[in-house]
């Protein structure tokens, strides 16, 4: 039984999303793994859930509303307060001070480098489900 | 009105001084005087006669000789010494006509001119006229020439004011010019300024934005490896699409690196050992060091540590040290060396090659963007741009001796980076 059983990923780069499946699929997790390629889809997506996922998975990078504008959202909503969900940022340039701004969110537990690959699942799965 | 105003005095009417011991012969002279256009001064004897000479300047003296106490000769020969009364002419006044002895000592004395007493009327003012006229002449021609020297005093003072202004005008417009260059020169930095934002901002958005498609790719081509899709016919141009691929990769990762070296933050700084760095490095370049066969040496016992960013201790080294294996020797196996001296308030590093070696002379182009000394090495020319800017951009300083076909070794100054609050 693996550690997490309930994925969501959020990039708008389908191309990108397919090696995100990959990676899990390397894994060989056996959960459930959503994809919304947008963030505003996202919310939409979260507001109708009974539970959350143990880990979402956001893309800074995005058109109209980006990753901190979700983050933002995300704790306007109260969902920070209702449900546990792992949020790790995930971007192909980490700036030092994306790391600063991520501080002020209490959900976001981490950074993840594009692209995302086997060994990162693996440290998310000892570090916060050992 | 001032004293010695010369025009002042010259404008004045000439004064006559008429010494004589007795009153009748002084009022005969004044009242014989008065016909002409002088002041009549009176003295009644020699020494009243100098005492007026202090306070008045006089065109003319009538100096009668047979006097007391002081006669005649004498107040002449006074008059005479002092260098304000000794060219005023003096007519002696004498009663004998047979007085040869007077006489001459009195033309001795410097004496003009001499009248006998009584006194004719006609020959005394035909005489008294012919000095005036010859002191009114005298006097117009002072007059003339202070007259001319004023004009020219005016001349030269007009001339220098329109020169003065002139000038003024010139250095206006100097300034105006100057004004103007400093408005443009503004301007122009402004423009520039604008432009290097504008190039930044693009650099990072284009490297940002190929980044995320590179990433792709390279993901992409990884998978259809790992699915078993490359065999016989395709592995050839697949294992030359994975090439290209992670050239545009590399190149990608420099160009970032170009973007962001402008930026560092304190808060980055922390103490690093060397030989953690350095180990780093090492595992990153495990392939290339394998495949050239180098062997690489580091002593870092005498500087261990040093406060620093390690993204940039970590890229500076491995730039140094990709260069040092790219221009390795053909001809012998390459020898590297990497050692740290601690000097106060720094750390210096050095790494010895015994490569190709470079001409010092290329200096400028070494450290330049976009530069390449050799076609065949495949360096893509950002390295040692990117290792420079890291390194200025901490304050630190990196220079190189080399010589062709001995090798290079690189001196890199590195500033201990204790933060203010540490200190």
């Amino acid at each position: 039984m693996r550690s997490f059983q309930d994925v969501l990923c959020i990039d708008d780069d389908d191309e990108y999303n397919f090696l995100t499946q990959e990676a899990f699929y390397d894994y060989h997790y056996n959960g459930k793994l959503t994809f919304m390629t947008s963030a505003e889809e996202a919310l939409d997506y979260l507001a109708e859930l009974e539970t959350f996922p143990d880990i979402i998975i956001l893309d800074i990078n995005m058109p109209a509303m980006n990753g901190w504008d979700f983050l933002e959202k995300y704790e306007e909503k109260g969902f920070h307060k209702r449900f546990s969900s792992l949020i790790f940022m995930h971007s192909s340039s980490v700036f030092e001070t994306d790391k600063e701004r991520a501080a002020r969110f209490a959900s976001v537990k981490g950074f993840i480098d594009k692209p995302i690959l086997l060994e990162d699942l693996e440290t998310i799965s000892t570090t916060h489900f050992g | 009105m001032k004293a010695d105003d010369p025009l002042q005095v010259l404008k004045q009417r000439p004064k006559v001084l008429v010494v004589d011991d007795r009153q009748t012969e002084r009022d005969i002279m004044q009242k014989l005087l008065s016909k002409l256009d002088v002041d009549v001064h009176t003295a009644d004897s020699g020494q009243n006669a100098l005492h007026q000479l202090i306070r008045h300047e006089y065109t003319l003296i009538l100096l009668d000789i047979q006097m007391p106490i002081m006669d005649g000769i004498e107040t002449a020969r006074y008059i005479r010494t002092n260098p304000l009364t000794e060219n005023i002419p003096i007519i002696f006044l004498t009663a004998y006509d047979k007085d040869d002895l007077n006489v001459l000592q009195g033309y001795k004395i410097g004496a003009i001119d001499y009248l006998i007493k009584p006194i004719n009327e006609e020959i005394l003012l035909s005489k008294v006229k012919t000095f005036m006229r010859s002191n009114v002449f005298e006097k117009q021609k002072e007059y003339e020439k202070i007259l001319t020297e004023l004009r020219l005093k005016n001349e030269r003072l007009e001339k220098a004011e329109q020169e003065a202004l002139v000038r003024l005008k010139e250095a206006n417009l100097a300034k105006d010019v100057a004004q103007d260059a400093q408005q443009q020169l503004e301007e122009q930095k402004k423009e520039l300024l604008r432009h290097t934002q504008n190039l930044e901002q693009f650099a990072y958005v284009a490297t940002h934005d190929l980044r995320a498609p590179i990433i792709n790719l390279d993901g992409m081509v990884k998978i259809f490896r790992k699915r078993g899709h490359v065999n016989g016919d395709n592995s050839d141009i697949f294992r030359r699409i994975e090439l290209s691929i992670s050239r545009v990769k590399n190149t990608l990762h420099d160009l970032i690196e170009v973007v962001t070296a402008k930026e560092a933050f304190e808060e980055e700084v922390e103490k690093l050992r060397f030989s953690d760095v350095f180990s780093d490095v090492l595992e990153d370049l495990e392939v290339q060091i394998k495949d050239s066969g180098a062997s690489i040496h580091s002593d870092f016992s005498e500087a261990q540590s040093i406060n620093y960013i390690s993204r940039f201790l970590q890229s500076i080294m491995q730039n140094l040290l990709t260069n040092a294996i790219r221009y390795r020797s053909p001809e012998r196996s390459a020898l590297i060396n990497v050692v740290t001296k601690q000097l106060s308030g720094s750390v210096l590093l050095t790494i010895k090659d015994n490569g190709i070696g470079m001409d010092e002379s290329q200096k400028e182009k070494v450290f330049g963007l976009f530069q390449r000394l050799s076609k065949d090495a495949g360096g893509k020319g950002m390295g040692l741009y990117i290792t420079k800017s890291q390194v200025e951009m901490c304050g630190g300083s990196i220079d190189f001796t080399s010589k062709p076909g001995e090798g290079t070794t690189f001196i890199i100054e590195l500033p201990d980076m204790k933060r203010e609050s540490d200190k």
